[in-house]
This record gives structure tokens, C-alpha cells and sequence, in this order.
């Protein structure tokens, strides 16, 4: 793959949730086209980081650089316009309007907008569950389903760089497959499309990124590329079990 | 249906597109500010103080006095967002509903005692120049159809801003989702501050058309509040469209009470209609849990 450069460099950096500190002093960088997992068990601080580096959380110090823009302190719809955009695990739908509805707020900011129609085709083109419900209340939908709602809406917002935070969490294994499916898909679509993914599931994730870090405690504990160092590393047995 | 009964129809949905109007703003504000706004029948009647006063004392043409008296209300509105409710904005859940009644109580008894004391007499009437017109022999007040009629457009376009528009659509899903709605790039601070506005101007406008129909006085702020409270209860207290059902339905509901038992039995009516219907659904009539 053509080496592209660093889209998101994070640097040092702490952060919390008020006064309970949470990151310590993580540093990681993803470059463009690429797909990076963080691995880690729970309460590792994976979340916390993708937060953070979203301004949902403000960090006590250390530094966010997208596109070599700093961007850590921004509220968020600057950081979504800059082009991030961030699928948690609790999805965050708005329940009582359709799937069409909630694809088209995906689609809120000024750049998104223009591109409206092309990212929807490409949204309903990896998830045909969606096209088919697209008036459907998302609130009515099946865990699975809202789940490709919740990274179909991030990727309406026309990012360059998808936040993933565990897409495959209370899931049948059938409907993680479905999942990983639709965004390889949208890696062989769209060019220079770059993913951080954070999960727990640790099969499914080095299957589909290229680059990985190990957290446990708030801290990067290991990095590595995906198909040597990770899979075959102690920290694999240590922190992950497997 | 003959023809009295029918103008009882048209009353109860003039009376109830007004209340709609009012109770929309309500909702919203508690939607998206988690604040039950119990001052906003008295930033309504502030307006309508203010273009009756202008009127009477300043020879302002009427359009224009009506144009300063619901800037005077947005302003209201403005004043309670950035100024009252600061401290109220720095707790959530049920911390934020409790204190955001009681500051919010205590500024309506404010305004009202500062208007009532103040401004005695700011009564605004409009009256149309032809008050009556006929229709297959049954007469009807213009004022019922010019107040009809507008306030049903209005609460249209409200209806067409919320579904279609970029803006309608941000506060529908910060109603629904706030941490949703933050992750697709809305800023939440600046639309509370627009629903303030935006509540503003309709409860603004609907006692300018309350006053094409009736008299608006400087006392019946509190009252306004009260009616917009039940239809907000009875609509589900988040759903604007449920709200605007209600207010259509205790709006004709109310009408018929009053000529069946009279004015002060109709309040008492009124009231134990609500009561029953909050008894089979407690979710209001649209029936969207929270």
C-alpha cells in the first residue's frame, strides 16, 4: 500500500473523566488508508481515548494532531468538521426518527452535506440491511442493525477517519461478520479511508487492521504491525488472554 | 350537527391551535434544556404589555408596536436562557428539572407582580375593520378565522421547519439524544439558545392572535402557563406533535365545557378530563416514553 503519511498523531497524552484519571501518557499514530486496532481488556481506557481525542473529554495534557492540525481542546462539531468522526458502542441513535433520518443528521456538517447522496449510496451499499429498513424507527431495530446505523451515520459526516469504538460488542456472531464485511468493503471503496478500532474481540479486529497497540491501565503496552509482532507477542497471552 | 354546535367546534379550535402555539415552545425548551419554563405564559403576556403600551402612549402604528412587542418577548426569552437559568444548566436529570421549576416559578411571580403594578391597565385588543361575515347563513367573526387560520399556519411551517430543515432536524435530535446529536456535529449551547428564541417568537405571536380574539391583559400570564402546562402533560411532554394534537383537543374540549356548564365549572372539567386521560395514558396521547 501507497504510504500516504500520518493523518492522526496523538502524543503524551492524559485525560479522565473529571478528577479519575483514566489515560496516562498515550501516545499512537495512524497514517491514511490505514486500519490501526487498539486491543485491550475492559476499563483499559480504550473508550476514554477515543473520547478524548473526539473533545468529548478534555485532556489534562499532551497533544492531538489530525492532518498536522492540533486539534485536542476543540469542542467537538469543530473536530467532526475537521473531518473525524467517532461510532460508540452505545450507538447514541435518535430512536423515535427512521433510519433515513438518522443517516441524513449523520450528514450535519457543511462539507457533509454537499457530498449527501454519494456517502448514502455508499452507506446502504456496504449495510443492505439498512436500504431495505430505511423507514424504520431506529429505536425498533435489532442490536445488530443499530449498530450499522450508528457507524452508517459517522461515516455520512464525509470523515477521512473513522473512530470505531468495539462495533461488535452484545453481538451474534453472525451480525459481527456482517459488520467487519461492509467496512472491508468500505476500505476497498474508498481510498485513503483510514480506521482506528478499538475493540475487545481480538479475532475479528486482527483480521481487519493492519497495525495494532495493546493498552491495559490507561497505557500503551505494546505496538506492533497486525500480521507479525501483535499476533504473536507474549502481550497477546498477558493482557488479552488468547 | 347543527350550526351553534358548529361554531363551538371552531371556537374550541381557534382556543386550541392559541394554546398549541404556546405549549410547543414549552415542550421544546424541555426537550432540549430539561427545563419546564414556568414563565413562559408570563414572558406572552410582557409582549403583548409592551405593544399595548406603545400603542396608547407613542402613536405607534400597530404593526409596529405588534413588531416591538414580540422582540420584547425574544428578548424575555433571551434574558431567561443566558441570565436566569445559568445556575440550572450546571446540574442534570432531575437536579436540573427541580431547580429549573423553582428559578423559573419565581421569575413568573416577578414579571407578573412587576407588570400588574407597573402596567395595570396595558389591556391589547385588536379588532379587525369587518367583524362578522356570512356563510350559507351561518355568521361567523373574522377574527375566529383570521386567528384560526393564522395560528394554523404557523404551527404548519413549525411543522415543516422541524421535519425538513437542517436546523428542525438538530433540535429533534438533541430532544432525542444528546451525546447523538453531539457526535454529528451539533453544538448544543448555541441550539438551546435558538429553541429559547424560537419559543419566544410562537408564544409571542400566539398572544398577538389572542388578542384578535379576546383581551389580553397584564394578569393572565400565569393562566397561559397553566393551559400550555396540561396540553404539554397530555401530549407527552416531549413530542411536538402530540402537544399539538392536545392543544387542538383541549382546546375544543374546553369550548363545549364551557357552553354546556359555564365558565368556572368548564377550568374544573377541564381539569378532571386531563386527570382521566393521564389515567389511561400516562405518557400523554402520543404515548412516547421518555
Amino acid at each position: 500500500m501507497r504510504k500516504l503519511g500520518s493523518l492522526l498523531r496523538v502524543q503524551d497524552l492524559s485525560s479522565g473523566y473529571g478528577e479519575i484519571q483514566t489515560l496516562w501518557g498515550v501516545s499512537l499514530n495512524v497514517d491514511a488508508g490505514e486500519v490501526v486496532a487498539v486491543l485491550g481488556p475492559n476499563g483499559a481506557g480504550k473508550t476514554t481515548l477515543l473520547k478524548t481525542i473526539m473533545g468529548m473529554l478534555k485532556p489534562y495534557s499532551g497533544a492531538v494532531f489530525f492532518n498536522s492540525k492540533r486539534i485536542d481542546g476543540q469542542p467537538t462539531e469543530k473536530i467532526v468538521a475537521e473531518g473525524v468522526s467517532l461510532s460508540l458502542a452505545e450507538k447514541e441513535l435518535f430512536p423515535q426518527m427512521t433510519v433515513r433520518e438518522n443517516l441524513l443528521l449523520g450528514a450535519f456538517n457543511k462539507r457533509a452535506r454537499k457530498k449527501l447522496e454519494e456517502n448514502m449510496e455508499l452507506v446502504l451499499d456496504i449495510f443492505p440491511r439498512l436500504r431495505e429498513r430505511q423507514n424504520q424507527k431506529a429505536g425498533t431495530m435489532s442490536g445488530g442493525e443499530q449498530q450499522m446505523l450508528a457507524i452508517g451515520r459517522a461515516l455520512m459526516a464525509d470523515a477521512k477517519l473513522l473512530l470505531l469504538d468495539e462495533p461488535s460488542t452484545g453481538l451474534a456472531p453472525i451480525m459481527v461478520k456482517a459488520i467487519y464485511n461492509g467496512l472491508k468493503r468500505l476500505m476497498e471503496v474508498k481510498q485513503g479511508f483510514s480506521i482506528l478500532l478499538v475493540e475487545q474481540r481480538v479475532k475479528d479486529a486482527t483480521e481487519f487492521a493492519q497495525k495494532g497497540y495493546i493498552m491495559a491501565n490507561g497505557r500503551i503496552v505494546f505496538e506492533g504491525d497486525i500480521a507479525g509482532d501483535v499476533r504473536s507477542s507474549e502481550f497477546m497471552h498477558k493482557y488479552l488472554g488468547v | 350537527m347543527d350550526a351553534s354546535s358548529l361554531l363551538f367546534v371552531l371556537d374550541g379550535l381557534v382556543l386550541g391551535t392559541i394554546l398549541s402555539l404556546i405549549a410547543v415552545g414549552l415542550t421544546m425548551i424541555y426537550g432540549l434544556a430539561g427545563v419546564l419554563n414556568l414563565s413562559h405564559g408570563e414572558i406572552l403576556v410582557t409582549g403583548t404589555v409592551a405593544s399595548s403600551i406603545l400603542l396608547q402612549y407613542t402613536g405607534l402604528p400597530l404593526p409596529l408596536s405588534l413588531a416591538a412587542g414580540v422582540l420584547v418577548t425574544i428578548g424575555a426569552g433571551v434574558f431567561i436562557e443566558k441570565v436566569i437559568l445559568r445556575p440550572v444548566y450546571a446540574l442534570e436529570g432531575d437536579e436540573r428539572v427541580l431547580l429549573g421549576l423553582y428559578i423559573t416559578l419565581a421569575f413568573s411571580i416577578l414579571l407578573h407582580g412587576i407588570l400588574l403594578t407597573t402596567f395595570p391597565t396595558a389591556y391589547l385588543t385588536i379588532n379587525l375593520p369587518t367583524p362578522t361575515i356570512d356563510l350559507n347563513g351561518i355568521r361567523l367573526r373574522t377574527a375566529q378565522i383570521f386567528a384560526g387560520g393564522f395560528s394554523s399556519l404557523f404551527l404548519v411551517i413549525l411543522f415543516f421547519f422541524l421535519k425538513r430543515s437542517w436546523t428542525g432536524m438538530a433540535i429533534r435530535s438533541l430532544t432525542q439524544n444528546e451525546v447523538g446529536a453531539l457526535l454529528v456535529g451539533v453544538n448544543v449551547r448555541r441550539y438551546r439558545l435558538l429553541v429559547f428564541v424560537l419559543g419566544s417568537l410562537l408564544v409571542a405571536l400566539a398572544g398577538i392572535i389572542r388578542s384578535v380574539v379576546a383581551t389580553v391583559g397584564p394578569e393572565n400570564g400565569f393562566e397561559f402557563t397553566i393551559l400550555a402546562l396540561l396540553v404539554c402533560v397530555v401530549g407527552g411532554v416531549r413530542s411536538v406533535y402530540g402537544t399539538i394534537v392536545a392543544g387542538l383537543m383541549l382546546g375544543v374540549v374546553y369550548s363545549f365545557l364551557v357552553y354546556l356548564i359555564g365558565t368556572y365549572l368548564a377550568y374544573v372539567a377541564l381539569l378532571a378530563v386531563v386527570m382521566v386521560t393521564l389515567l389511561v395514558r400516562p405518557y400523554g396521547i402520543v404515548g412516547e416514553k421518555l
